[in-house]
């Protein structure tokens, strides 16, 4: 380690931090041209790590949220990082992207002050938050698991949706007394195997009750709730200190502002100053005694002392990996996750106020949220769609279909919707875990050999989010480091 | 990032790739013909089988043209086709009818893509937005496709009408 501590980067890392503050004034004050190729993407671009190029210390496979924290953490640390990313683009399972003229954020995309990983980057590089009309609402529906609309008053909406979810979550404090701890209390895990579908019958709901609150665990499971785990939700709810106000405004109500999550991530790996290839498809990843060998789809070899890994769960199976992952490890890739999810905006040409809309399964939309609306533009519609292989999300018919069961006669003139199932570099939208998966999720955090693992469904904390993704890098990058250090220090 | 440090990495990674020179930075104006034009320098493929007047057909027809763009908005959340404007994630489609698969200077395709060899024809579009994954097994373009013939070809024909500028 100490090898490795001789050269100081911090002047480098203010420098440009500095640059990335100035760059994105610029983008506040609408110039684009954040890169200097402004062409294509600016999050696009290559870098050479400072100078160093390899050998590597460590090779960062994904440059989602996990991916470029530890990227810049190890750097930081002084080892010398390379990030291979598939997609054109870093952001991971964030997506901002435009929408008429409009920032749109199509993954991952709430974040809060109770979420501690990700609010300390947006302090750390100075990014506010954007606010999505929520409250206040002129008008609220519940569909029915019948296709069946009933407009509830927004009032009565917020009274019988918040008993329904307290209830779901009555137990939040006893279970988990220390939601970073989730097995802290051992009765957790003998709950795992209880779906949400199943405890939401043992609460004597009323009907519309019971489908607003399916429809909201529809959209955590991305699956039918009788496959959910149960327990892996109220943690969530615990983390937002056991408080169902701050739980639904840290879900929906706060964007990251200055560029959206695309920006927050550039500043970050920018501070990382590590080496990036982007369009870069690790196919198969060779752990000898003295390092990792990665081998990629374009014939590229990379060699690394250790590499960490921060691929969605349902992605490592492309990989081969020389020796074979754990058994557990393996067990948990082919059954835990399931989330079937995907996000889409939409423009309606009329203005019709700032609504919410819960659309219980097997209804497609399942959460329908106002995020702008005027006489002039009309209203933009969010939709989180829990189980996109119920419609064709590009089929802007079918869409509309949808939709005007809730508003009649309305028509949608644009859909910009994005599928995180097809995309071949996540084949799920965000991390949810089966019923009797959760409590295993350590499995895949563990590291073998020289091969570590983030992501965000292996966080302790807010696994289906943005800072669950920053959680895992964060430790991946504390392994990393403990490992070659060690090694460092036994070779003298 | 800096212009100085875009070079090394890109080039390797594009090794195989039937670009011309260090492409990152060619401007919107280098990018091949306009939509029926001869093949350029960057499209040594022989001319396609589509004729250019079926391009011009396609783009000719004002009503597909408009029902395309609206449809584009689908596209869009990937793909931009303004030149001053950067794709949030997919390479840049300005005259995409004609050009060659896998030609958009400085994208980092998949090798489904950047092997595939020939031009865009309409036909070809139409194959790989009706089913991305089985015109191109491998490709990385995260869609799950266009299942009506009508849009396709609205789509197409708005593309078709967007020169290289």
């Amino acid at each position: 380690m100490t090898s490795h501590l001789e050269k100081p980067r911090l002047g480098a890392s203010q420098a440009v931090d500095r640059r990335s503050l100035m760059r994105l004034g610029a983008a506040a004050a609408g110039a684009v041209a954040l890169a200097s190729c402004a062409k294509e993407n600016p999050e696009r671009d290559t870098r050479e790590g400072g100078g160093k190029g390899g050998p590597y210390d460590v090779a960062v496979i994904g440059a989602g949220y996990a991916g470029i924290t530890a990227a810049r953490d190890l750097a930081a640390k002084g080892w010398r990082v390379v990030v291979l990313e598939a997609r054109p683009r870093i952001g991971g399972r964030t997506f901002t992207s435009e929408f008429l003229g409009r920032k749109i954020e199509l993954g991952g995309s709430s974040v809060h002050w109770v979420q501690p990983h990700v609010f300390a980057e947006m302090q750390r590089y100075g990014f506010g938050f954007d606010e999505v009309p929520l409250y206040n609402l002129d008008a609220s529906y519940i569909m029915t698991a019948d296709g069946k609309v009933h407009n509830v008053a927004p009032a009565a909406f917020d009274t019988l949706y918040s008993d329904a979810f307290n209830k779901f979550c009555a137990n939040s404090r006893t279970l988990f007394p220390q939601p970073y701890k989730p097995f802290a209390n051992p009765d957790v895990l003998k709950i795992d195997d209880t779906s949400a579908a199943a405890h939401i019958g043992t609460l004597g709901l009323d009907p519309l009750q019971r489908a607003a609150l399916n429809a909201e665990l529809v959209l955590y499971a991305g699956a039918p709730t009788s496959v959910f785990s149960y327990a892996s939700f109220v943690k969530l709810f615990a983390l937002a200190s056991w408080d169902p106000f701050t739980f639904t405004d840290s879900e929906k109500h706060w964007h990251i502002a200055n560029g959206g999550t695309a920006a927050l991530a550039k500043a970050i790996l920018d501070d990382s100053k590590a080496d990036v290839r982007l369009g870069t498809v690790v196919k198969e990843v060779e752990q000898t005694g003295k390092g990792v060998i990665l081998r990629t789809a374009d014939g590229q070899t990379v060699e690394a002392r250790a590499a960490v890994f921060t691929l969605p769960t349902k992605v490592y199976p492309d990989i081969e990996f020389k020796p074979g992952l754990s058994a557990a490890k393996r067990a948990f890739i082919d059954n835990a996750e399931m989330c079937d999810g995907a996000t889409m905006y939409m423009r309606v040409k009329k203005n019709i106020g700032n609504t919410f809309t819960f659309c219980d399964d097997p209804n497609p939309l399942n959460a329908i949220q106002t995020e702008e609306f005027s006489d002039e533009i009309g209203t933009i519609l969010k939709a989180t769609i829990g189980r996109q292989s119920l419609i064709d999300i590009n089929d802007k018919d079918a869409i509309t279909a949808e939709l005007r069961k809730i508003h009649p006669g309305v028509e949608v003139t644009d859909i910009a919707p994005y599928n995180w199932v097809k995309d071949p570099f996540s084949k799920q939208a965000w991390p949810s875990y089966k019923v009797g998966w959760f409590k295993k999720y350590k499995d895949m955090a563990k590291s073998e050999d020289r091969l570590f693992f983030a992501g965000a469904a292996t966080a302790d904390g807010w696994h289906a989010y943005i800072d669950g993704a920053v959680e895992s890098g964060i430790r991946a990058c504390r392994e990393v480091t403990e490992k070659l250090a060690r090694e460092d220090a036994t070779n003298g | 990032m800096d212009n100085a440090h875009i070079g090394k990495f890109r080039l390797a990674f594009l090794t195989g790739l039937v670009l011309a020179g260090t492409a990152a930075c060619s401007k919107p104006a280098e990018e091949n013909g306009t939509a029926g034009a001869e093949t350029s320098a960057e499209t040594p493929a022989p001319a396609p089988a589509a004729a250019p007047d079926t391009y011009a057909a396609l783009a000719a027809d004002a009503g597909q043209v408009e029902a395309g763009k609206k449809l584009f908005s689908n596209c869009a959340v990937c793909h931009s086709v303004d030149p001053a404007t950067p794709s949030p994630a997919g390479p840049q489609l300005i005259a995409v009818v004609g050009r060659q698969i896998g030609g958009a200077a400085g994208f980092p395709y998949s090798q489904a893509l950047a092997n595939a060899g020939g031009v865009w024809t309409p036909e070809k579009l139409d194959a790989f937005l009706k089913d991305p994954m089985t015109a191109y097994p491998g490709t990385a373009m995260a869609f799950g496709g266009l299942a009506k013939e009508s849009d396709r070809k609205a789509i197409i024909a708005y593309l078709a009408s967007i020169p290289a500028k």
